[in-house]
């Protein structure tokens, strides 16, 4: 079973890092979702720049527009579907400030842990015998605080990360391939975007996009709109 | 939330193991350092992680149990990668107490980036059909997860044997504490020994 699943998993990965094309992969608990739901929506975009030696520097402006392109669109995708954007505010109460702080941070180490466990993320080395056969993620019923107390149904969190050449990077990469014979790596469009339901903290659906250097400038807002179409490719609601 | 890489590290204890994984059956019987043995009431999946084991169910960053085969004086409880020239190794010594073993532990995971660490309850407990100790334990992860813990162990012959289950405080310590007591219950020491 396991060598299946990771070859399977890196022609994936290397089928999007060589067209360009986006790459979506979802996972789904059984089981029916609310029509007409409440939904809180997370977004975590961060864009950078890719220096000529390659390393990626956060670009603050870029990141700015994006996130707003891409909150935009799953708004507006969601109102399509009949479902309400819920949006979150800070709790004033510290114990309450708290809990829905744990959630968050345990929602975090449960993606991780679904994108290399579970399908095969990092070259796929660290999955686990343990839950290829079964999606049962969840971060607990504490969720429920945010169910009580700003009235939502589900949490959305869509996660992304790309990036974009400097001048300097693309020169680099020209000289390289005119003595190599090869590319220098170029960023790529990756994320995730998970629905938990917070009556029960169950992670729902989950889904990892991966996007080859080519992928549409998320930068511009159709750009950022197909990123978050793509995010939410087979989302339940 | 907190910007994070999709990039996969393998640091040594709180985010994961660099092996790759294998299946712990339920009802098998499996040794450690050729003292002692546990056999799980469900699957866990295991990889070799420097000189620990470690098992877990959905992922050694939600929940894991490490087991030790056999400490010997002057070794590193888990791999410090982040430890500067100019400081002391924290490492197990032969001549430690119960209480020092319970620092020991504290200060390897202090680290490894733990913090708020709080070590408890030190009370005597059977390592099989030795004595042994245990203690409660609990921490945040770098990024400021709140985790919980338990320890089990036993010193032989100037080693330490040591079972250390450690989870994310909200839901998954509890899920995985009833099959840990099993573990620990299910524990003998070596028929040879």
């Amino acid at each position: 079973m396991r060598q299946p699943t990771i070859a399977l998993a890196l022609t994936v990965v290397l089928t999007a890092v060589l067209t360009g094309c986006a790459v979506t992969n979802h996972l789904e608990r059984d089981g029916s979702v609310s029509s007409q739901a409440r939904v809180l929506v997370f977004t975590d975009v961060e864009i950078s720049q890719m220096t000529a030696s390659g390393l990626l520097e956060p670009r603050a402006e870029w990141t700015q527009a994006a996130e707003g392109f891409v909150r935009t669109s799953v708004a507006a995708s969601l109102a399509r579907d009949g479902h309400a954007e819920v949006v979150y505010e800070e709790p004033v109460d510290a114990d309450t400030a708290y809990e829905e702080t744990q959630t968050f941070k345990l929602h975090d180490k449960v993606s991780e842990s679904i994108l290399v466990h579970r399908m095969g993320g990092g070259g796929g080395r660290l999955l686990l015998p343990t839950v290829q056969k079964s999606f049962d993620w969840s971060v607990g019923t504490q969720a429920q605080s945010l169910k009580r107390r700003l009235g939502a149904d589900y949490a959305l969190f869509v996660y992304l990360r790309d990036g974009y050449q400097s001048a300097g990077r693309v020169a680099t990469s020209l000289i390289f391939a005119a003595l190599f014979g090869a590319a220098l790596p170029a960023p790529q469009q990756t994320g995730y975007a998970s629905l938990v339901d917070l009556e029960t903290g169950d992670v729902i659906w989950f889904n990892h996009l991966v996007t080859g250097a080519n992928s549409d400038d998320v930068r511009t807002s159709a750009g950022g709109a197909r990123a978050a179409q793509n995010l939410l490719d087979g989302l339940p609601l | 939330m907190n910007s994070r890489s999709l990039a996969i590290l393998c640091s040594t204890f709180l985010l994961s193991a660099c092996q790759a994984y294998s299946l712990v059956e339920p009802g098998s019987r499996n040794e450690f350092g050729g003292f002692y043995s546990v056999s799980p009431d469900i699957a866990w999946s295991r990889a070799e992680q420097g000189e620990l084991e470690v098992w877990t169910v959905d992922g050694p960053a939600l929940e894991a149990v490490r087991f030790t085969n056999g400490l010997e004086d002057g070794e590193p409880l888990f791999d410090t990668p982040r430890a500067s020239d100019s400081q002391e190794p924290v490492v197990f010594r032969a001549f430690m107490s119960e209480p020092d073993i319970m620092t020991l532990v504290a200060d390897s995971l202090s680290r490894l980036g733990a913090g708020q660490l709080e070590t408890r309850d030190l009370e005597p407990t059977r390592f099989g059909d030795r004595a042994g100790f245990r203690f409660s334990l609990s921490f945040l992860t770098e990024r400021g997860l709140a985790m919980q813990g338990t320890a089990v162990g036993t010193i032989a012959d100037e080693k330490l044997f040591l079972i250390l289950y450690s989870a994310a405080s909200s839901y998954y310590y509890a899920k995985y504490e009833p099959h840990v007591e099993q573990l620990i219950d299910s524990l003998q020491i070596s028929p040879e020994l």
